[in-house]
């Protein structure tokens, strides 16, 4: 009889998930998946809604990544009015779009992974957590946590509300940047700056220290996805998308975003809720792709800011021959470097004088039946891809997640982590194997659509599954 | 006078869920001297703003309970460890004692019958008449002295 060891649900990840190791006849692992529990029913709910609803609405999917979904759906709006918007308001929307990234990225790394970091994979439990942190470095701590606030202190100055603001529109933006704003948003910089370098000092360490292992998470060659400018740098608001493999191969480039659907494709599986978008032409599971802070700075020529750049060289220098680092831990590298671009990236723009303009938004009507949204959310690129009548009512709405988008290859990593840490033989799994696992899926940095946290309510569903995958048990509660 | 603070948080788009923002919504609207704070979920960012007032109170949506409840909280944990983005109320008060080495005097959590979490932006009949329920316990509570 084959064994089946379920971790549910997966800790200090957004959602609800569990992961289920298959064992075999042998004791070796047969097989391990991810699987996602919550349904995301949303798209059908915006039927019906009008165009200039949507940013509004789409922006209150998620509790972690409001403003991407803010932008995103802007600029499937812009597409169907085709306008193209004032220079200030692309700017605008360019300071929410990295405010967004620091935030969500600060938290990901200091609140999520650092305790796995600092405190040790196979560190007490009870204390493998932001408590155990503050006992063991207090400051760093505290710093991480006003990092992210400097990220929702943008947001909120721009959209007036701390989340789900409905501040970026069709057609650019609502409201004007404050001259007295703009200061105290700068004012902030120095401290970033300063904080990012020493999440990037300790992530060093950590390299070192877990040397070793850090070989077996998640350690595959894949398709990398995601947006570059014109001339190939790090775009995260506009450009093309560009598609290369694990040997730094370039299989597609200078693509129109709005093309994604002839490039991407979503299996389904009958065991997660998560769909399974893949790359066409290799079709499913083949066409296995990555997007996200690991795939942007590995795809990208260069960043334009300049202690950013100096860091993705020496990122680059940690992938051996191939100029690719196919590591998926290094997502966490990947991360600070976008924090450390989005820190110098955000004084660039709020130095820039037309951040204080005026003319905010280019006002039209409907002038197409169909328009896609595309930007890069912290955890990839994003789109958004509506149809609409006349009026302006929408007619179906298509969502792409980032998350979706690397659903293949956390199944993969679980499966490489669970391979080489877990010995079936000896019939024990220690708890910092299990945290290795769930460790390979927190380097993505999953959103799965943050629902409902009520009290009292924690979904859960185990399942026990035989060899032929056939449920023997399952519980709920 | 205590620096009080409101913090309603839950999902806009999931009906019920919803409960502890439509409550301190109606909060604001009735104390302009209660400062409120409307969140998705709870943050830990919060932590730094809940260490400057006096009293904390956070309302959310709750699936255990048939009438509005208010519980007094004191610093504490999860059982499993905050997991994800998530972080409860008792977490959030260690995260200020820990970090800004202050508490409020009084923290409590409101909670609010809910039952319905599929996508609406519409109450149920139940919570809605909850919310107002909840309101009146928290305008007593405001006004009772309890938290002057």
């Amino acid at each position: 009889m084959s064994k089946l060891i379920t971790i549910s649900p997966v800790t200090r990840i957004e959602g609800h998930a569990k992961i289920t190791i298959q064992l075999d006849e042998n004791n070796d692992v047969a097989d391990a998946r991810f699987h996602v529990n919550e349904f995301r029913g949303f798209e059908k709910f915006t039927e019906g809604r009008l165009l200039w609803e949507m940013p509004g609405i789409t922006s209150r999917i998620c509790g972690i990544c409001p403003a991407s979904h803010l932008v995103t759906s802007a600029k499937a709006g812009d597409d169907i009015l085709a306008v193209e918007i004032p220079e200030t308001a692309e700017k605008l929307r360019r300071l929410l779009t990295l405010a967004q990234w620091l935030q969500s990225h600060a938290l990901s790394f200091f609140h999520l992974s650092s305790p796995d970091f600092l405190l040790g994979f196979d560190s007490d439990p009870a204390a493998r957590n932001v408590f155990g942190l503050i006992a063991a470095d207090k400051e760093f701590t505290k710093r991480g946590i006003r990092l992210r606030k400097f990220g929702q202190e943008i947001i909120e100055i721009l959209g007036g509300r701390r989340i789900h603001t409905p501040w970026t529109v069709p057609g650019g933006v609502r409201e004007p940047l404050e001259p007295a704003m703009k200061d105290q948003m700068l004012n902030w910089i120095p401290e970033a700056r300063e904080t990012v370098g020493l999440a990037l000092d300790a992530l060093k360490k950590i390299h070192k220290k877990y040397a070793k292992e850090i070989p077996e998470f998640g350690n595959f060659r894949s398709l990398l996805v995601g947006l570059v400018t014109e001339d190939g740098g790090l775009e995260y608001y506009d450009g093309f998308l560009r598609i290369k493999d694990g040997n730094d191969n370039t299989i597609a480039d200078a693509v129109d975003p709005k093309k994604y659907f002839d490039y991407f494709g979503e299996a389904v599986e009958p065991w997660s809720y998560l769909k399974f978008p893949y790359y066409k032409p290799l079709d499913y599971p083949k066409g296995m792709y990555r997007v996200g802070p690991l795939a942007r700075v590995n795809i990208c020529d260069y960043i334009e800011t300049p202690l950013a750049e100096a860091e993705r060289k020496i990122f680059k220098s940690l992938s051996g021959n191939v100029n690719v680092v196919n590591n998926s831990f290094y997502y966490h590298y990947a991360r600070c470097i976008e924090m450390l671009f989005a820190v110098e990236k955000i004084e660039m723009l709020l130095k820039d004088p037309a951040i204080l303009g005026q003319n905010i938004r280019s006002q039209a009507s409907i002038n197409r039946p169909e328009g896609i949204g595309c930007a890069e959310a912290p955890r990839g690129v994003l789109f958004h891809h509506y149809n609409v009548n006349k009026d302006g009512v929408i007619q179906k709405a298509d969502l792409l997640i980032a998350t979706a988008q690397n659903n293949l290859a956390m199944n993969r990593t679980v499966r490489q982590i669970a391979s080489h840490f877990i010995d079936g033989k000896k019939g024990k799994i220690t708890e910092g194997i299990l945290n290795r696992v769930e460790a390979g899926i927190r380097c993505y940095d999953p959103c799965l659509s943050c629902s409902t946290h009520a009290l009292g309510q924690m979904p859960l569903h185990v399942e026990l599954l035989d060899a032929a995958g056939n449920v023997l048990d399952e519980v709920r509660r | 006078m205590n620096k009080v603070l409101v913090i309603g948080y839950g999902n806009t788009l999931r009906g019920d869920d919803a409960a502890g923002i439509r409550a301190a919504e109606l909060i604001a609207k009735r104390f302009a001297e209660v400062e409120c704070v409307l969140v998705h979920q709870l943050m830990p960012e919060l932590a730094e703003q809940i260490s400057g007032c006096d009293i904390v109170i956070f309302i959310d949506a709750d699936v255990n309970v048939t009438q509005p409840v208010i519980k007094s909280i004191r610093p504490g944990i999860e059982e499993n460890q905050p997991r994800s983005h998530f972080i409860s109320p008792e977490s959030l008060l260690r995260l200020s004692q820990q970090l800004y080495q202050r508490i409020p005097q009084k923290a409590y959590v409101i909670g609010i019958p809910a039952s319905q979490f599929e996508f609406s932006e519409e109450l149920s009949e139940m919570t809605k008449k909850a919310v107002e329920e909840s309101v009146i316990l928290i305008e007593s509570l405001l006004l009772s002295g309890n938290l002057k």
